[in-house]
């Protein structure tokens, strides 16, 4: 932790925060069609709640931000006093863990789209492995499972890792992340 | 999260939160319905004791019947199974989800009462300090994540002021990532820029690790009696319904 | 005592340096006011002096400098210092730094608590405060490090008036602490100049002027200030008694233009309007009748419901009893479309309305049908033709403010709703931004528009209300208001210094003496 600067720790912390108070609204949108259309039609949504993950981490570039990142933004649903908070912690904990590990696979060196992808699907298969064990995900039917696992995927992968990027590219354009790896990135690309 | 007067209110928040997620353990290791329904009357206990006073848990829990339905509702209708009992358009129950709906509901439900007596006894400030004295959080990481928790009600306004401003301009978008990247895009900018802020006050005010601490939970003989009856009270549970 | 030789800070994005070759000695106690215009290095000077370069603000820092005992410093933005959640622990958070014994710290939290004024429990939210008692907090946090020197930069730019009067006597009485030395930037001059020892006047990172109060703001030297974008103190250093009539005019102490009569067309009507909020009823029985052409200004305390009755008008919060019509047509038959053709809100943070990511396209989507030759002089009209191509969100706060200004005004719109358009704006925006709402308002569109700012009240409403505890307590002219003292008491509403100057001079010729001309 020694090698963060407190802007960086700070700015995590607040990506992280307003990720959360994103996610609750996002919530919101996703209990009526889940009702209706059950785990297949619903989970094409399922990649927003990793997106912090490859957020984070594409703007700080260090070891252990995604999986912090995600933790944080999921603890937001405990601190705002949600009954689900432990559950969400727990959730949070292994879509972060599944994150961090597609950064680490390339030693922290390589952001970019590939491995921002890359990260969101690894957070929907941590997702996956916390869903079968927990919420029994293992006693739906073969198709079920299987067309849920690779909507999550797929969601995971567009809606987690690739907007992710797309946003943050928007931001360095707004010449706020001058300060952070990502921006001083840019700024030797262009010299 | 806010701390009341009850006696759950008074264990040092690491330890109750060591014992919670035991049982949440259990709960997940277990498919029998008998153990699932026996821990869940132990977090239903735990609940009781947690200060609430019961007219408001069962305002407050309302809504959570709803989603144990949904719960039970998508097991029961999408889960696999062999012995037929009902069939509509895509929707189908048999026996053996109906069983397993009965689980994974009913675990939902434990878990959501674990949580309530978690989060109802709970300080934020406390919960985090203890982290860094029972846990070994690192101190900066600490606190900055009580900072950003600071922000959870700005962000909140912020996307209402959002939302009404894309209201007063007539922008809608069809795709709902399309609102999502919107909305985060002005939220992200003024975060980030507040976040600077922040860390410079924090450290213009001389912020350092080795320091003292204004809260400083211990752990008491209390809290550790507290553990063992409940992994005692919890295993047992677990291994002898 | 604090020293600088041959200073020299530059940014890494940036091709200049923001402060170039600086010398200069602050003695112990002393209190040194920094004047400049934006960007001219102040508040790099200060960070600097507090410790925070080049470790925590990233930047290239040649030369040396000194600082003798204890520094802390109090920052604009009175949200953005805090990290914890009770007014307690916050003050607690300075202490644990300086890693003072846990038995001691609940007696030095109260006395801090009781220097600022404030009397609250240890437990209360942060959240909970207004304002202007965040930023006393912030100041009892950096109060209880006990500094030997106070770094304030501009420590009232984002207050209400009532809250802007509260701290300066709080930072009056820390000048007249002999051990303690004070470096503050601060826009309100006025009072400043009352006390400072010392003014140094800050131009593209260098020190122009360097001098006693009296000597900085003498006569001779306006035109120079002026041409710097430094606004003269508009007493100093006379008093209101005894302000000669030329120089008053300079300083447009002057009578504000007279008001033409509106048309009596009406716009908004508002018959006995309720909103409530949860349990809690925010606006009660409002009822008002707006013109079109009419410039409507909303002022109150904080939390007196003016953004909420913004926000009714708009469609945006529903009414729980009365009506509200906009042309005769009740607000619920209006669809949505052609509603917000006709009215315009401008939100009090201009990023949180901004669509697109260029400020061309963000101009684009505001009127019907863009020709280019329209874009241009709009880019050309608010002054932002340099950025046309940049995200709305980089743009500088001025700029940021009149792009979300022109917006909502590139189509002709019926009625503007603004919630503090001015609010944290240096004098040139400020200027501008009054100068495009007036052209618009002879065009015959109804401006209603919160503010704090009382002299902006007096030289351009037609009409102010006073809205507190959910009601409007008045409903007439600025003048008719300033004459209402207990209305003004019990909202914390001020006078403006031109309007008690007139005041003054009428008392003056009805007593039939000459002005006196008199510098102290």
């Amino acid at each position: 932790m020694n090698s963060w600067k407190m802007k960086e720790i700070i700015v995590m912390m607040m990506l992280a925060v307003a990720c959360g108070v994103l996610y609750l609204g996002w919530s919101t949108l996703w209990l009526p069609i889940s009702a209706i259309f059950g785990p297949v039609g619903s989970n094409w949504m399922f990649g927003i709640w990793v997106i912090a993950s490859p957020l984070v981490a594409y703007i700080i570039q260090k070891p252990g931000a995604a999986l912090i990142a995600e933790v944080v933004a999921a603890a937001v649903e405990l601190f705002t006093g949600s009954h689900f908070g432990l559950s969400a912690l727990l959730i949070g904990l292994a879509q972060g863990i599944g994150a961090e590990v597609a950064f680490a696979l390339f030693g922290y060196r390589t952001f970019n789209t590939f491995t921002l992808m890359l990260s969101g699907l690894f957070a929907a298969v941590g997702s996956m492995v916390y869903s079968l064990i927990v919420n029994g995900f293992a006693y739906y039917t073969t198709t079920t499972l299987l067309l849920t696992f690779s909507l999550q995927l797929l969601s995971g992968a567009l809606l987690g890792g690739l907007l992710a990027k797309v946003i943050v590219d928007a931001l360095v354009k707004t010449g706020t992340l001058n300060g952070y790896a990502i921006g001083r990135q840019r700024k030797q690309r262009a010299a | 999260m806010q701390e009341n007067h009850s006696w759950f209110a008074q264990i040092n928040p690491s330890v109750k939160l060591a014992a919670l997620l035991y049982v949440m353990l259990l709960l997940i290791s277990t498919s029998r319905l008998q153990v699932t329904f026996a821990l869940l009357v132990l977090a239903a206990v735990g609940v009781c004791c947690s200060g609430w006073q019961l007219s408001t848990l069962f305002l407050r829990l309302m809504p959570y019947s709803v989603l144990f339905l949904l719960t039970f509702w998508m097991m029961a209708t999408f889960g696999k199974g062999e012995t037929e009992l009902w069939t509509f358009g895509w929707f189908r129950i048999t026996e053996e989800s109906l069983t397993h709906a009965w689980l994974v509901a009913t675990r939902m439900l434990a878990f959501v009462l674990l949580s309530v007596t978690f989060v109802a006894t709970t300080d934020a400030t406390r919960f985090v300090m203890s982290l860094i004295h029972q846990c070994r959080l690192p101190v900066r990481l600490a606190y900055g994540f009580l900072a950003g928790l600071r922000f959870i009600p700005i962000f909140r306004q912020s996307i209402r002021t959002i939302r009404q401003a894309r209201r007063v301009r007539q922008q809608r978008s069809f795709w709902p990532w399309q609102t999502f990247f919107d909305i985060s895009l002005p939220l992200f900018t003024t975060s980030i820029l507040r976040s600077e802020q922040i860390a410079i006050a924090m450290e213009a005010r001389q912020f350092r690790v080795n320091r003292t601490y204004y809260v400083e939970p211990v752990v008491t003989r209390g809290d550790l009696a507290f553990l063992l009856i409940i992994v005692t009270l919890a295993t047992s549970l677990r291994l002898f319904v | 005592m604090m020293q600088c030789e041959h200073l020299t800070v530059r940014y890494p994005d940036q091709d200049y340096p923001v402060l170039h070759d600086l010398s200069v000695t602050i003695d112990k106690g002393e209190t040194t006011l920094l004047v400049g215009p934006s960007g001219s290095g102040k508040t790099t000077f200060l960070h600097v002096l507090a410790g925070l370069m080049p470790e925590t603000i990233e930047a290239d820092v040649s030369g040396e400098w000194t600082t003798d005992g204890t520094v802390g410093m109090l920052f604009q933005q009175p949200d953005d210092q805090f990290c914890m959640q009770t007014v307690g622990a916050e003050i607690a958070f300075s202490l644990e730094n300086r890693q003072i014994a846990r038995g001691e710290m609940e007696d030095r939290i109260r006395i801090v608590l009781t220097r600022v004024g404030l009397d609250l429990a240890l437990t209360t939210p942060i959240a909970e405060l207004s304002g202007g008692m965040k930023q006393r907090l912030a100041l009892a946090c950096v109060l209880a490090l006990e500094p030997d020197i106070l770094l304030l930069d501009e420590p009232t730019a984002q207050l209400d008036p009532h809250g802007q009067q509260l701290m300066m006597e709080l930072i009056e009485e820390l000048h007249h602490d002999p051990d303690v030395t004070l470096v503050l930037i601060e826009h309100q001059l006025e009072r400043c100049v009352t006390f400072a020892d010392r003014v140094l006047v800050f131009q593209t990172g260098q020190i122009r002027l360097d001098g006693p109060p009296r000597d900085i703001f003498s006569e001779h030297r306006t035109v120079f200030l002026t041409k710097l974008g430094i606004a003269i103190p508009r007493l100093y250093p006379y008093t209101l008694g005894t302000m000669p009539a030329e120089v008053a005019a300079e300083r447009e102490l002057d009578r504000p233009p007279v008001r033409e009569p509106v048309s009596t067309e009406p716009t908004f009507d508002l018959v006995d309007v309720t909103v409530r909020y949860g349990k809690q009823t925010v606006l009660e029985r409002i009822s008002l009748t707006a013109h079109a052409g009419e410039w409507i200004m909303l002022v109150g305390r904080n939390g007196a419901g003016k953004s909420t009755l913004l926000e009714t008008l708009a469609k945006l919060l529903p009414v729980q009893s009365g009506t509200i019509q906009l042309f005769q047509t009740d607000l619920k038959k209006w669809r949505d479309r052609m509603f917000y053709r006709q009215v315009g809100f401008v939100f009090q943070q201009p990023e949180f309305q901004f669509l697109k990511q260029t400020v061309l396209d963000e101009l684009a989507i505001s009127c019907p049908s863009p020709s280019s030759g329209q874009m241009n002089d709009a880019l050309q009209h608010y002054r932002l033709a340099d950025v046309a191509a940049q995200s709305p969100l980089a743009l500088s706060l001025g700029q940021k403010r009149r792009l979300s200004v022109a917006t909502m005004l590139l189509e002709r719109k019926a009625v503007l709703l603004l919630d503090e358009p001015t609010f944290g704006q240096d004098a040139e925006t400020t200027a501008q931004i009054i100068d495009v709402l007036r052209q618009a308002c002879a065009a015959g569109t109804t401006l209603i528009m919160v503010t704090h700012d009382m002299e902006l009240v007096y030289q351009q409403a037609d009409r102010v209300l006073v809205l507190g505890s959910g009601n409007i307590q008045f409903d007439g002219s600025p003048e008719e208001l300033f004459q209402e003292t207990e209305i003004l008491r019990d909202n914390q509403l001020f006078c403006p210094v031109s309007y008690r100057y007139q005041q003054q001079k009428e008392g003056i010729r009805h007593a039939g003496k000459p002005f006196m001309v008199r510098s102290n």
